[in-house]
């Protein structure tokens, strides 16, 4: 049970690894995403061990012991005798770590992200193996020792390096602090990883799971049932044959799980698929409500500096020529103090806003265009694409755009 | 123990497993339901605090802008005025009526100069225009507030028709009352339609 266990979970975190389109910094959502990129921090953590700046690290220490246990066995005659065997093992004395808040940094921006609660998958930084003799044996481990120690103790230290690539699969919620979204823990999240292997790598960890596990299904029935046999006496080859009906059932178990697991991630590739088709639709809105709200900010600002500046013209203009009092050289200094053209900085944050806006779409469609080329994958695969039928995953056109939209557009200022 | 009362144990117990199967599935969903109820209401509740928030911000520019020109509009009366009596002075300096008026005039120029310097030290630049671009950092933040509630409510939506329609809720879902839910959706398309910027 235990290993078909493990199998359908590694093939479905590797169904949903393979599934989940890869979104950019700023263009997460909220949800469950994956996002590539480096851990950056401003205030980096100093490892315990191997003293890297790093946004994570967990170290342990463990002492080797070995001792000569002795026992008495009774033999099937009645006569007792003593007999001794060694044993030996690790154990760890001390353990610790720390994980900082971070930010996940990639091309188009960054994302907040809060470990706490994440499966880590850091990169070894110190591996050592030392005798009392080393400084590190009493300065980084702890006073005393296990008993029947051999003296022997090996440091080790895993940590997520300050600028290392990481892989990261969590939900995203919405930040407390501003308006921006940020990578945490939360109970119904599938998963919540951050790893320092490559989607390739931690995709390919878990295919191996799925073919030592799954193989361990097909063969621990069999090599149960074979055993037994052989405990009632020596076996002919004939005797062994219900060994192979033991592998056949497993394999139909394997088969109904694989059914099971496969259907279900195609039915969450359908509704993926259609979250990020609203995903689109979301940006779309917000174009359309925002940006003809703020048009009409800065038409109004240019209106009003336009307004102001005439009035100070004439200001400027008279003040000069007026001998009338005192205040007229404070109506110039007033004027003076004027920067001209202040609605210069409306029309550059509606320019930014403009870009900006455009951006999220533009990410919000590479997200649902991703989602669906996965899911025509796994529509056209074999065999699955007829489970994928099953789950009413149907093959879907990509978003392309036509005609004139892909013409190089020409720049027109004397309009 | 005879066949019949193991053939009924097992059925028993078949029984049990799928009740409390169901019951599970059942209470999943219900909570899953809830979730995305509760989404839409924070959507509501954004959409609620941009209706509020941004007349109320509009308005505030608005009055920031008016106070700028009128007071600018105030200082230049003033000078006209002031200019205008002066003139009337110099043509006839004797006239003690006309050096009164040059003298009043001098005050109201003062005065309003006055209120012109109080405006540019409350704003040391005079800024409605700071306001504008204030007002346009939360027109932006107020609809990426909405963009986000809208995609959590999409997420907890997807959630639950996932959750309704995998193996073996499937089974189940309908039959227990649990319908699909809908994403959000542009209800009008021209609103998908790039909004052109015209000046």
């Amino acid at each position: 049970m235990l290993p078909l266990w493990f199998w359908s979970r590694a093939l479905r975190l590797r169904r949903l690894i393979q599934d989940l389109p890869t979104s950019k910094a700023r263009g997460v959502f909220i949800g469950l995403v994956e996002l590539k990129g480096t851990a950056e921090i401003e205030e980096p953590l100093t490892s315990y061990l191997a003293e890297t700046a790093c946004v994570q690290f967990g170290w342990s220490v463990s002492e080797e012991w070995r001792r000569v246990v002795t026992y008495t066995v009774t033999d099937k005659d009645g006569n007792s005798r003593t007999e001794t065997r060694v044993e030996s093992g690790w154990t760890t004395v001390a353990s610790g770590g720390l994980a900082s808040p971070f930010h996940l940094v990639d091309d188009t921006g960054s994302i907040l992200v809060r470990p706490e609660g994440a499966t880590i998958e850091g990169r070894s930084v110190f591996s050592e193996t030392v005798t009392a003799f080393s400084d590190l044996y009493y300065g980084k481990g702890p006073p005393g020792g296990v008993v029947d120690s051999t003296g022997r103790r090996m440091f080790t230290e895993s940590a997520v390096p300050l600028h290392a690539p990481v892989f990261v699969v969590g939900k995203a919620r919405q930040r407390e602090d501003v308006v921006a979204a940020e990578i945490a823990a939360d109970p119904s999240a599938p998963m919540f990883l951050i790893s320092t292997r490559s989607e390739e790598q931690v995709a390919g960890g878990h295919g191996w799971t799925i073919w030592l596990t799954g193989l361990l299904v097909l063969a621990l029935p069999a090599g149960g049932w074979a055993i037994d046999r052989n405990q009632m006496g020596p076996a002919d080859w004939p005797d062994l044959l219900p060994a192979g009906w033991f592998s056949l059932g497993a394999s139909g178990v394997l088969l109904v799980a694989w059914l099971w697991q496969v259907f279900n991630s195609m039915t969450d590739l359908r509704n993926r698929v259609r979250q990020a088709s609203s995903l689109v639709d979301i940006q779309l809105k917000r174009r359309n409500d925002l940006i003809p709200e703020l048009v009409r900010v800065v038409e109004a600002a240019r209106a009003h500096e336009a307004g102001a500046q005439q009035a100070l013209a004439a200001l400027r203009a008279n003040a000069a020529a007026e001998q009338l009092t005192g205040l007229s050289g404070g109506i110039m200094g007033m004027a003076e103090a004027y920067p001209d053209l202040k609605a210069n900085g409306n029309f550059l944050s509606l320019q930014k806003e403009l870009a900006d806006t455009e951006q999220r779409i533009a990410m919000a469609r590479d997200y649902l265009n991703d989602a669906i080329t996965n899911a025509n994958t796994r529509a056209e695969r074999f065999p699955e694409g007829w489970v994928a039928s099953l789950a009413g995953l149907r093959r879907l056109p990509l978003l392309v755009t036509e005609g004139i939209e892909r013409q190089p557009v020409q720049v027109n200022l004397a309009r | 123990m005879s066949e019949l009362m193991i053939g009924l144990l097992v059925a028993g117990g078949a029984v049990v497993v799928v009740a409390l199967l169901v019951i599970s599935i059942y209470n999943g969903l219900i909570g899953k339901r809830n979730d995305y109820k509760n989404a839409f209401a924070k959507v509501d509740v954004q959409l609620k605090r941009r209706y509020d928030l941004i007349p109320n911000l509009v308005e505030s520019v608005k009055g920031a802008m008016a106070h700028e020109r009128q007071t600018l509009d105030a200082v230049i009366q003033a000078r006209n005025t002031a200019f205008a009596v002066s003139q009337k002075a110099a043509e006839n300096p004797g006239d003690p009526e006309a050096m009164r008026k040059v003298g009043e005039a001098e005050a109201v120029l003062r005065g309003s100069m006055g209120r012109l310097f109080a405006l540019a030290e409350a704003y040391p630049n005079l800024k409605a225009n700071e306001n504008m671009l204030q007002l346009q950092g939360e027109l932006g933040e107020t609809e990426n507030r909405i963009a986000f509630a809208r995609q959590d409510f999409n997420d907890k939506v997807t959630t639950y028709n996932t959750s309704r329609e995998v193996f073996p809720a499937i089974a189940f879902a309908g039959m227990l009352g649990f319908g699909p839910a809908s994403l959000f959706e542009i209800d009008n398309p021209e609103e998908r339609q790039a909004v052109k910027v015209k000046f």
